[in-house]
C-alpha cells in the first residue's frame, strides 16, 4: 500500500499544485479519482484552492468597493454607498452607524438606513455607553454577533435600544467596532429581520470591512466638520456683509439727516449774528428756540443711531424683571397726556388688567414712549389716543390707537424698517428720526414678542405688540436683526 | 428778484426765507414738489431753490417736470441738499438743475450764488 502510494503518478502533480497555490495561483487542476486516500488529498487540495480563490476575490472586491467609497467625501454619501454595495457580502435589511460622543461616555445614532418601513431607533438617539452591551464590543475590539435578538432582549430587559430595534422587526445583528488610530470611535451594525442571519459569517471579513470603514468614517467625520465650519464662516460672512452695508446706508442717511438741522442751526445763528438781521425781540427769541429744538433733535437722532448700532451688533442686553404693566402704562399715559395738552390731543388709558409682565422696564418704557408719541405726532389736533392692555394666549398685548390719517399699504411695508420715510407727516411740525419704530420692533423681538399695526387709510391706526410670558432672553438678544 | 423755496423741512423754509428776505429777495415757500407745481400755475418766480430729498415728489422728479414743461423749461433751478456725494450731484445736474449746493451752505455767499445762476441762465436764453 505504502509502496504503491509513493509511486502514485498523482503525487508529483499535487506537489506542483501546492507550489502554485503558495505562489497565489488558485486555478489548479488536479486528479481526484480514484477516491482512495491520495484521491481524497487531491480533492482537499482542490477545495482549498477554491476556497482561497473565493476569499481572494472577496477581499479584492471589498478593496475595490472601499476604495470607491473612500473617494466620497461626505460621511452620509459614504454610508449610502456602503448600504448599496455590501449586500453581496453580508445579508442585511438595516445598517446603522453610531458614534461615541461626550468623551466616549455616550453613543449616538448618527445614520440609519433600512428597507423596513418603521425605523424606531432613529438618527440622534443617544444612550450612555456604560452598562450597555456595546461596552463589551469596545473592550474586546471584536465584532459581536447576536443570532436571536428576542432571546437577547430577554437577557437584557432594560435595554431601550434593543426594544426599539425589535419593534423595527430586526431579529439578528452583527456589530463591528470602528477604531481610528487605536481609539474607538463608534460602531457599524448590520441587522437582519431573520434570526441567525450571521450564524455562518466569517468574522474576519467583517473585521477587515470595519477596519476600512473606520478610516473612511473618521475621514467623513472630519470632512463633515470642515463643511460645517465652512458653512458657519459663510453665514458669518453674509451677516458681516449685511452689517457693513447697513452701516454704509446708516452713515449716508445719518450724514444727510444730521446735516439738515446743522445747516438750519448755522443759518439761524448767521441771522442772529448779522447786525442787519431780524430786529424784533420776538423773531430773535423764535430763532433761539429753533436752535434749541434743532440741537435736541440732533441729540435724539444720535441716540437713536447709537441704539440701532448697539442692537444690530448684538449688544442689546435686556434686564428682564417682573413689571406691574398697569403701573408702567399709567405713568406713560399721564406723562404723554401732559405733553400733548398744547396740541389739544387727549391721551387715555382705557384698560389695563393687573398682573406682572417679564420685561426690561427701561426698554419697555422706550417702546411705549415711541408708540404714544407717534400716535400724538400723526393725529390731528383735538383727537384722542387710546391705550389698552389685555391678556391673550399666554402673552400680554398692548394697543395704542390713534385717529390719524392711517397707514397706507405702501407705508406699511417699510414702517418698521430703518429710516422709513412715510407719506404721513407730523401734524404739529414735530421731527421724526425715522428710527423709532425700527428700534421698537427690535426691542419687542428681543423680548420674544411681535409687533404690528392694524389700519386703513383715513380711519386711524392701532399699533400693537405682544410680550409672551415665557421668553428666552439670551437667545433673543444674541440674534440681531432676527 | 423773486424766489420760490421748495423744501419739506419747515425749519429750513423759515431760516432760508429770512436770510433771502434779508438780502432783498422776494420769497415764497412751499413744502413739496406737488405744491410747487400748483404754485407755478398762478405765479412765476425768477428762480427755484429746490430741496432734493422730500417725500411724495422729490427734487429730482420735480425738476424733470419743470424741464418737460415749456413754460418752466428755462426757469433757473438751484438744488440745495444734505446729500453731497458725487452721484447725487451728477443726478441733480442731469435732471436739469443749473446748480447743486450741498448743505450746510455758507449764508454769506448764498445770495451771490443765486444771482450768478440767474445771470448765467439769462445769458443762455435768446432774447
Amino acid at each position: 500500500m505504502i509502496a504503491h502510494s509513493i509511486q502514485d503518478e498523482r503525487i508529483p502533480r499535487y506537489i506542483v499544485a501546492a507550489e502554485m497555490l503558495q505562489r497565489g495561483h488558485f486555478a489548479i487542476n488536479v486528479p481526484i479519482a480514484p477516491a482512495d486516500d491520495i484521491g481524497r488529498l487531491g480533492k482537499a487540495l482542490r477545495d482549498l484552492a477554491c476556497s482561497l480563490d473565493q476569499r481572494y476575490r472577496e477581499i479584492q472586491h471589498i478593496s475595490q468597493i472601499t476604495s470607491r467609497i473612500n473617494a466620497g467625501l461626505l460621511l452620509d454619501d459614504i454610508l449610502d454607498s456602503v448600504y448599496h454595495d455590501f449586500h453581496e457580502f453580508i445579508p442585511y435589511n438595516r445598517i446603522g452607524l453610531s458614534l461615541l460622543e461626550d468623551g466616549g461616555r455616550a453613543v449616538r445614532a448618527h445614520w440609519v438606513k433600512s428597507d423596513q418601513p418603521n425605523v424606531q431607533l432613529t438618527t440622534g438617539y443617544s444612550a450612555p455607553l456604560a452598562g450597555s452591551s456595546l461596552e463589551t464590543i469596545i473592550a474586546t475590539g471584536r465584532p459581536r454577533i447576536i443570532n436571536d435578538l428576542l432571546q437577547h432582549a430577554r437577557s437584557r430587559p432594560d435595554s431601550e435600544s434593543t426594544r426599539l430595534i425589535l419593534a423595527e422587526g430586526i431579529r439578528s445583528s452583527l456589530t463591528c467596532p470602528l477604531v481610528a488610530n487605536g481609539v474607538p470611535i463608534g460602531f457599524i451594525s448590520f441587522s437582519s429581520i431573520h434570526p441567525d442571519a450571521y450564524a455562518n459569517a466569517q468574522v474576519s471579513i467583517f473585521e477587515h470591512i470595519a477596519e476600512q470603514l473606520s478610516v473612511i468614517v473618521e475621514k467623513g467625520c472630519l470632512v463633515a466638520e470642515l463643511a460645517a465650519q465652512k458653512a458657519a464662516i459663510e453665514r458669518q460672512n453674509v451677516e458681516l456683509r449685511r452689517l457693513s452695508e447697513l452701516k454704509n446706508v446708516f452713515l449716508a442717511i445719518a450724514a444727510h439727516d444730521l446735516r439738515n438741522p446743522l445747516s438750519n442751526i448755522q443759518l439761524a445763528t448767521y441771522l442772529l449774528l448779522n447786525p442787519d438781521g431780524p430786529a424784533s425781540e420776538a423773531e430773535r427769541h423764535g430763532l433761539h428756540g429753533d436752535i434749541d429744538r434743532l440741537a435736541k433733535y440732533m441729540m435724539d437722532l444720535l441716540n437713536d443711531l447709537l441704539d440701532v448700532a448697539q442692537i444690530e451688533s448684538g449688544c442689546l442686553r435686556l434686564s428682564p424683571a417682573p413689571i406691574e404693566l398697569s403701573d408702567l402704562l399709567v405713568e406713560c399715559v399721564q406723562r404723554h397726556a401732559r405733553l400733548a395738552e398744547p396740541k389739544g390731543t387727549r391721551v387715555a388709558l382705557e384698560s389695563a388688567p393687573a398682573g406682572l409682565l417679564m420685561a426690561d422696564a427701561v426698554r419697555l418704557r422706550q417702546v411705549m414712549d415711541n408708540l404714544i408719541s407717534n400716535a400724538i405726532k400723526y393725529s390731528p389736533p383735538g383727537s384722542a389716543v387710546r391705550v389698552r392692555a389685555l391678556r391673550a394666549d399666554g402673552a400680554w398685548r398692548v394697543e395704542v390707537q390713534d385717529q390719524g390719517p392711517g397707514i397706507t399699504s405702501e407705508d406699511r411695508k417699510q414702517l418698521f424698517q430703518d429710516f422709513s420715510r412715510l407719506s404721513a407727516r407730523p401734524t404739529g411740525g414735530e421731527k421724526s428720526t425715522g428710527l423709532g419704530l425700527a428700534i421698537t420692533r427690535r426691542v419687542i423681538e428681543a423680548h420674544g414678542g411681535r409687533i404690528g399695526v392694524d389700519s386703513a387709510p383715513g380711519h386711524g391706526a392701532t399699533f400693537w405688540f405682544t410680550v409672551p410670558d415665557a421668553q428666552d432672553h439670551s437667545l433673543a438678544a444674541s440674534a440681531p436683526g432676527a | 428778484m423773486r424766489i420760490l423755496i421748495v423744501e419739506d423741512d419747515p425749519d429750513a423754509r423759515k431760516v432760508l426765507g429770512l436770510i433771502l428776505k434779508l438780502d432783498g429777495f422776494e420769497v415764497s415757500a412751499v413744502p413739496g414738489g406737488r405744491e410747487a407745481i400748483q404754485f407755478l400755475q398762478a405765479d412765476k418766480p425768477d428762480l427755484v431753490l429746490l430741496d432734493v430729498i422730500m417725500p411724495v415728489m422729490d427734487g429730482y422728479e420735480f425738476c424733470r417736470w419743470l424741464r418737460a414743461n415749456p413754460s418752466t423749461a428755462r426757469l433757473p433751478v438751484v438744488m440745495l441738499s444734505g446729500r453731497a456725494d458725487p452721484e447725487s450731484v451728477t443726478r441733480g445736474l442731469e435732471v436739469g438743475a443749473d446748480e447743486y449746493l450741498a448743505k450746510p451752505i455758507k449764508p454769506s455767499s448764498l445770495t451771490r450764488q443765486l444771482h450768478t445762476v440767474a445771470l448765467r441762465v439769462a445769458a443762455k436764453v435768446p432774447a
